[in-house]
């Protein structure tokens, strides 16, 4: 028996009448609307989860936080909301609590950035790879990040034994920021295992590297969710020691709230006690009590620029600089 | 220490207002428009993706997760995707070949789970058995079958040269033995006949 092959024009048609047959197929098969609303339920997730602000009194919340006796106090979406007594402020680098929390705040701050910097590095060196690639010293970061990831994310697991009272409102966050770090640890262990194996063999697998970047690029989410766990965390120990709601603060406005004294009035303050490690100060802005001696002060500082000065880390209580006054 | 002008004992940084409980109504609005927008490109692509995985050699189940899996990612990532549907092929694709290389994990024969989207994978014995296209997509190796599924979702040979990062002389020859394989199956089927 002899066989001749059809033109390509009756192959076309015979592929295109496969398409049509799979799509109705797929019709009979497929339940659409079930598989979107699966896809849309974090959607609600993330609704329910804004929803959230719509119980906190806010108004109440910042009524309680303003310093007494203001008549001039704005509503949130103005452009300058009511601001702090600087002496309060200050004050609070002297609370244990906000101190520890702010630690913890500061510490996952730089360590995430970290983390964030080093996924990027995997994702471009894995789907990029240079001419003569140095797997070896890629699977070292890799392991250095899931290191990171474990240690900023410890707490965080849902049989972790903690000491504190916070409430349950940060439930959610948590439970959100460990999902997110469960994902990166899978993902990391994964690059670890694709990295080591270029490090022994060096195949690249560009389908592989792409998917394992997009899945790191995800899980970069991580990053924002813990630094604004972390700054609720220290937003609520400064509630509790000021007997108030929580500050409405982002986790920006946060670091200010406990480092930026370049404007503030502090000559009545009661600073024994206070760490002044990361305290932004001014020559011109700054008003410290009469104690303390600016120039010995300055020698504990970085200097910013213009006239901004930085108190280094370790080095001085106000009450230190009191008593060399 | 230098002696400065009184203050009015209030200055520090401003307490910047939580931007969820200000803008709350806005954030819905936009949710709401963004799942509106994801729900169309979901109910117009969501068929053909299976079906451009089936053509790539999933199982009906496989596709079915993989393509559910990407559109998951896709909502996630849907205001950073440019070209969603280029984007959902693309990494779907990705997927499937990463599950190929993996399937010597995989339980042989195991039976498939119900999910959203496929509710009954009991019937897919049945479904699989009815398309005859089936067989010639299997036999042929993996990089035309590829070259085939992408034509057959309507790309060109340009456009799956840039999605896969393949020169396009490649993707033409994958295609045009891909073509011939079609052609030869077709003809051997009739002389059977």
């Amino acid at each position: 028996m002899t066989t001749h092959e059809p033109n390509p024009e009756v192959v076309d048609q015979w592929l295109d009448r496969h398409q049509r047959e799979l799509a109705d197929g797929l019709d009979g098969a497929l339940d659409v609307e079930a598989g979107l609303r699966e896809v849309l339920l974090q959607s609600r997730h993330d609704a329910a989860v804004d929803a959230l602000g719509s119980v906190l009194d806010v108004e109440g919340g910042l009524a309680a936080i303003l310093p007494a006796g203001r008549s001039d106090r704005e509503t949130l979406t103005t452009p300058s909301p009511g601001r702090i007594d600087p002496v309060t402020r200050l004050a609070l680098r002297a609370v244990p609590r906000v101190v520890a929390a702010y630690e913890v705040f500061n510490d996952t701050y730089y360590r995430t950035h970290k983390l964030d910097a080093d996924l990027m590095r995997i994702c471009v060196e894995i789907t990029q790879p240079a001419e003569l690639p140095r797997w070896d010293a890629l699977v070292i970061v890799v392991d250095k990040a899931l290191d990171l990831t474990r240690v900023l994310t410890d707490d965080l697991s849902p049989g972790f034994d903690r000491s504190d009272d916070r409430p349950s409102e940060f439930n959610m966050p948590r439970i959100r920021a460990f999902g997110l770090s469960m994902g990166l640890v899978a993902d990391l262990l994964r690059a670890l295992g694709y990295v080591r194996r270029l490090a022994d063999i060096g195949r690249v697998d560009m389908f592989v590297a792409h998917e394992l970047a997009d899945a790191l690029r995800r899980s970069r989410a991580l990053v924002p969710a813990l630094v604004e766990l972390r700054a609720g965390e220290l937003r609520y120990v400064i509630g509790v020691a000021l007997n108030t709601e929580p500050p409405l603060l982002d986790s920006t406005a946060v670091r200010a709230f406990l480092d930026d004294f370049t404007t503030s009035d502090l000559r009545s303050a009661d600073l024994s006690g206070v760490d002044l490690t990361g305290v932004r100060w001014s020559e011109a802005g700054t008003r410290w009590p009469p104690m303390v001696d600016i120039d010995d002060l300055k020698s504990r500082s970085e200097a910013e620029g213009d006239g901004i000065w930085v108190v280094r880390s370790g080095t001085a209580t106000v009450r230190d600089l009191a008593e060399l006054a | 220490m230098t002696e400065q002008a009184p203050s009015d004992g209030t200055e520090g940084p401003a307490v910047v207002p939580d931007a969820r409980s200000g803008s709350l109504e806005a954030s819905r609005r936009a949710r709401r428009e963004a799942d509106e927008a994801f729900s169309a490109f979901y109910r117009a692509t969501i068929r053909p993706l299976v079906g451009f995985l089936i053509n790539q050699g999933a199982s009906l189940a496989v596709a079915a997760d993989i393509a559910q899996d990407t559109m998951t990612k896709a909502y996630q990532r849907w205001s950073e995707l440019r070209d969603p549907r280029a984007w959902a092929h693309t990494v779907a694709s990705r997927a499937l070949i990463r599950t190929f290389a993996s399937v010597d994990e995989d339980l042989v024969g195991a039976v498939p789970e119900p999910t959203s989207l496929l509710a009954r994978p009991d019937a897919i014995a049945e479904w699989e058995a009815r398309y005859d296209a089936r067989p010639m997509l299997a036999s042929l190796p993996p990089r035309q079958r590829q070259a085939l599924a992408w034509t057959l979702a309507g790309y060109t040979p340009g456009d799956i040269a840039e999605l896969l990062g393949l020169p396009v002389d490649t993707v033409r020859g994958n295609l045009a033995k891909a073509r011939r394989a079609a052609a030869a199956y077709l003809a051997t089927k009739e002389g059977q006949r």
